[in-house]
């Protein structure tokens, strides 16, 4: 009898768990994404909605001479950031994991504070120093580089570039870190035993085992340069156009919510494709999970 | 391992220069906050605090910031809460599905910001769910959610099955197992991951412009402060960021450095 | 200080024999236990007595601590009854047990102190604070740990925190403490310290214990009787001295140190003897006890166990049995010297003989001839 009815709470209690810990992640971004991507297959029509099935946000996707162009510019920027964050976090990374103690921990500090930052005030100050009138164009003049200030620095791509890439750079940074921290120090020591003397530890050790870290770092810092765009709109200008602003503008100006959902679908598909390739790479290497 | 001295010179002054251009355009700001300036000539004469002044006198930069408080206050509430729940569930629910609904909470921290917030604005339209603070709290939430639950996970992983064990073994049931035991155990880690919760819901921008309603949250004011051009106050308040972000990471960073 | 007088209960009172022994407090019967496809227990059908110390003997994976946890309540059998005083206890949780677990590494809780660790059973109980508090230091002096009450876990040493445990379950009176290599990781002179530590400890409080271990030294010193455990089946029950002298099996024989085993075949069988006949030639062998072994057949094929000690050299005629060979090695081991000796027999095995060692020395070279005998009651067959 005790047990019987012992059973039926406890069933009650599991349904009562099941439920309230579905909830969340099903209401609020499983059916999100299911919507968003079903926006992508509806029409506009007079500036309403209209619920009805259709590859049309697709096709004029595809078939548009903007667009594609625009969105391969757009993702060919974020692999550079990527690629150039990599270059620039390896070295940096390096010289943290070999330091000890205190030394390491300040460092360490000092490269993740950046990533705390205000996001709009660290664009908005790199933007007062690219600017044309901005003070490396100044330091420039002033030092004979130049002899008038060079358009070349803001409200462009380039711009856009530069302001990625540091903004960006803690992301590369820390999971490659993350994974040099992780090679256990008798794989070195064995190596180094072996007679391995330190570039061959390093280029036959140190490189396969922490490269993967750098990879997803780089994936994800071209995941969030990919969609940004913040920053293309404020460092960009006119030409700085990237696909990240045409899809926000869908959402504002251009008032088109199926067209820019569907422009934001192939923006998560490409994003999907990165990170599985990168969590393959990291697999396979045995890199951070 | 140790590197010979050219490369590690070498690693040093590439670490450098890395600083220089992380740090220098915010040291631009921090030093030009105390003076006044006219175009880029600065006023080298005018040094002072004039602009904390003025910043201080920007009443919409207050309620941004008493927004941005409220909005990260409900985050990290809500972002434990449902990562510690989530935890639990993962470690001890025992269901043959804990692997997809990991990877259902994960997937907003791995999608570009811009597909969260569109699907949630999109959702919430059809759902008819006004946008306010509080939707913004639902969009900051899901965007931490995979860290305090990452966090909160992996420090219950590290729990020995056997003290809870040992706790039902002298008697204890399973709230007060809970309670004695497995609380003690994730404070720590419930806190560091608050902490982080904070900072990311503090400065989260992209997500936010796109759920918000007429709210604004302190990185939308900045947004909109900068947008209308350059005021010499803005110099002032990076400067003020920068050091109660400075403070913050410092109180992150020995949080979650395990204790000895 | 570490030096702690461990031996202190000593003091108490030994006579205090254990109550009712016959009386049976837990009883495993007919318990299956598998993990997936894994059946990890045979059938063990065990009875635990009020009052006894004893202990779950094997190899590492055979099994004891699955027993542990099917009693303690962490885990449920696949088949079987458990019984407590004669009621069922497979469905009641681990929480409502009478019984205690000290743990294999202790499992205290590293953000609790020493006494509040010892004190946290009580406290889930809600026990009064005025009460606690006297049951906790009763608790930690009986261990020997008065004055480490504000320690942390992590601030005492192997044997410390073992007792911490010890004193965590002690301190609820359970009626069964059961103790999972609770030995296992001290080092060999703290170990032997704590084997008569416990032992006395539970003649004084009186209260069974279920100990488990893979060590058959420590498993004799303790217990009052011991359960062989083999790849999930029970081998042998019975008191260290029958395990130790009338071993059930070649497995029980050679777990119990260094058996010499005697193959052969059965011979005819007189009067509570059987003859086996060997390579070494005809040898006599008791049956007392061993019904089987007197009805089996001649020819069955079986083994002799025969303890190294039990071996005389130059032997008189009150030994049954008797060989000649030659010394193939002398060893010294201190108390003990161990001889080898290769037998005359064609295809005989070579036996061990262990002698007290004599300060002249025993007069024994490599190569020498020897003669060896032993009694009959002091060897016994083993049919498997
Ligand atoms: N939870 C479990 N899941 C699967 N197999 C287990 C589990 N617990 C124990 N086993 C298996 O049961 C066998 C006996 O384990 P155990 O009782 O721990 O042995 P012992 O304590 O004697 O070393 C081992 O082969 C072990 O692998
Ligand atoms: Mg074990």
């Amino acid at each position: 009898m005790q047990t019987v009815k012992h059973r039926w709470k406890d069933r009650l209690q599991r349904v009562l768990i099941t439920t309230l810990v579905w909830t969340p992640p099903i209401g609020l971004i499983v059916l999100p994404l299911a919507g968003f991507l079903a926006y992508s297959f509806f029409a506009l029509d007079n500036g309403e909605i209209v619920h009805r099935f259709t590859f049309g946000n697709y096709i004029r996707f595809f078939s548009d001479a903007v667009f594609v162009p625009q969105f391969l510019r757009t993702c060919l920027l974020a692999a550079g950031v990527g690629v150039i964050t990599l270059l620039a976090a390896y070295p940096v990374a390096l010289l943290l994991w070999s330091l000890e103690g205190r030394a390491k921990h300040l460092m360490l500090v000092l490269f993740v504070i950046p990533l705390l930052m205000s996001y709009i005030l660290k664009i908005f100050s790199i933007r007062a120093i690219l600017g044309g009138r901005g003070y490396l164009n100044t330091l420039l003049m002033a030092a004979g580089v130049i002899t008038e200030p060079t358009p070349f620095l803001l409200f462009n791509l380039t711009a856009v570039f530069l302001t990625l890439s540091i903004i960006l750079f803690p992301f590369t940074l820390l999971p490659l870190f993350v994974t040099l921290e992780r090679i256990p120090k008798a794989l070195i020591q064995a190596s180094s035993d072996l007679g391995g003397a330190g570039w061959l530890t390093f280029r036959r050790v140190v490189l396969p085992l922490s490269w993967p870290g750098g990879v997803i770092g780089a994936s994800f810092t071209f995941v969030l340069a990919l969609g940004d765009f913040v920053t293309p709109q404020m460092v960009g200008g006119p030409t700085g156009l990237t696909f990240g602003r045409i899809v926000y503008s869908q959402f504002g100006l251009a008032y088109n919510w199926p067209f820019g959902s569907a422009l934001a679908v192939i923006l998560m598909a490409a994003v999907l494709a990165v990170l599985a390739l990168a969590a393959r790479i990291g697999r396979s290497q045995g890199g951070p999970p | 391992m140790t590197f010979p001295w050219p490369v590690a010179w070498a690693l040093r002054a590439f670490a450098g220069l890395v600083l220089v251009i992380l740090y220098g355009p915010l040291a631009v700001a921090v030093v030009l906050s105390f003076f006044d300036q006219t175009g880029t000539s600065v006023d080298w004469s005018s040094f002072g605090l004039q602009w904390y002044a003025k910043l201080f006198a920007n009443r919409g930069i207050g309620e941004a910031l008493v927004n941005t408080f409220i909005v990260g206050a409900g985050t990290v509430v809500t972002s434990v809460v449902l990562g510690t729940v989530f935890a639990l569930y993962f470690q001890y629910g025992g269901s043959p599905w804990r692997g997809l609904h990991r990877a259902i909470i994960v997937t907003p921290f791995l999608l570009p910001p811009i597909v969260t917030g569109l699907s949630l604005l999109i959702f919430f339209r059809e759902v008819g769910v006004p946008r306010s603070l509080l939707t913004v709290v639902i969009g900051h939430t899901l965007l931490v959610l995979a860290l305090v639950y990452r966090t909160i996970l992996q420090r219950l992983q590290s729990l020995s099955p056997q003290l809870i064990e040992a706790s039902y073994d002298l008697g204890a049931t399973r709230a007060y197992t809970f309670r004695r035991v497995l609380l003690p155990h994730l404070a720590s880690a419930a806190v560091a991951a608050g902490v982080l919760a904070f900072a990311l819901s503090f400065d989260e921008t992209l997500i936010t412009l796109l759920v918000t309603g007429s709210d604004n949250t302190l990185p939308l004011r900045l947004w909109a402060m900068v947008r209308t051009g350059f005021t010499p106050d803005m110099n002032a308040l990076i400067t003020l960021i920068l050091a109660a972000t400075a403070a913050l990471s410092v109180a992150v960073i020995s949080l979650v450095r395990p204790q000895p | 200080m570490g030096a702690i007088d461990i031996t202190a209960p000593a003091a108490a009172n030994q006579r205090q024999a254990p109550l009712s022994m016959s009386r049976p407090l837990l009883v495993l019967e007919g318990i299956e236990k598998g993990f997936g496809g894994a059946q990890v227990l045979h059938g063990i059908d065990l009875t635990i007595n009020d009052g006894e110390f004893l202990t779950v003997l094997g190899a590492s994976g055979s099994g004891k601590t699955t027993v542990l946890r099917l009693i303690g309540g962490f885990t449920e059998p696949s088949a079987g009854r458990i019984l407590f005083e004669g009621a069922d206890i497979v469905s009641v949780p681990a929480y409502r047990r009478p019984v205690n677990t000290v743990f294999q590494d202790y499992a205290l809780f590293p953000h609790l102190t020493v006494a509040g660790n010892v004190a946290y059973g009580l406290e889930a109980r809600g026990t009064a604070r005025d009460v606690l508090r006297p049951k906790v230091a009763e608790a930690l002096e009986r261990v020997a740990l008065k004055g480490f009450d504000a320690r942390y876990p992590s601030q005492l040493s192997g044997g410390q925190r073992q007792r911490v445990a010890l004193a965590r379950a002690l301190v609820l009176e359970p009626r069964l403490i059961l103790l999972d290599e609770p030995l296992g990781a001290l080092d060999a002179a703290l170990r032997r310290q704590m084997q008569v530590f416990l032992k006395q400890l539970q003649r004084e409080i009186r209260t069974t214990f279920l100990l488990v271990t893979h060590d058959q030294e420590e498993a004799i010193v303790m217990s009052d009787r011991i359960c062989v455990l083999d790849a999930g089946r029970i081998a042998q029950i019975g008191t260290p001295h029958e395990l130790y002298y009338r071993p059930a099996s070649e497995y029980i024989a050679r777990f119990f140190g260094d058996n010499n085993l005697i193959e052969g075949r059965l011979g005819p069988s007189a009067a509570a003897v059987r003859f086996v006949e060997t390579a070494a030639g005809r040898l006599m062998v008791s049956t007392k006890d061993q019904s089987d072994v007197a009805e089996a057949p001649t020819g069955t094929p079986v083994k002799i166990a025969l303890r190294p000690e039990a071996i005389q050299v130059a032997p008189g005629s009150e030994f049954e049995n008797h060989l000649s060979g030659t010394i193939r090695d002398v060893t010294f081991a201190g108390a003990i010297s161990q001889i080898v000796i290769q037998p005359s027999g064609e295809t005989a095995r070579p036996l061990t003989i262990k002698l007290a060692s004599r300060a002249a020395g025993l007069g024994l070279s490599r190569g020498q001839p020897i003669s060896a005998g032993w009694r009959s009651a002091d060897c016994r067959i083993l049919l498997r």
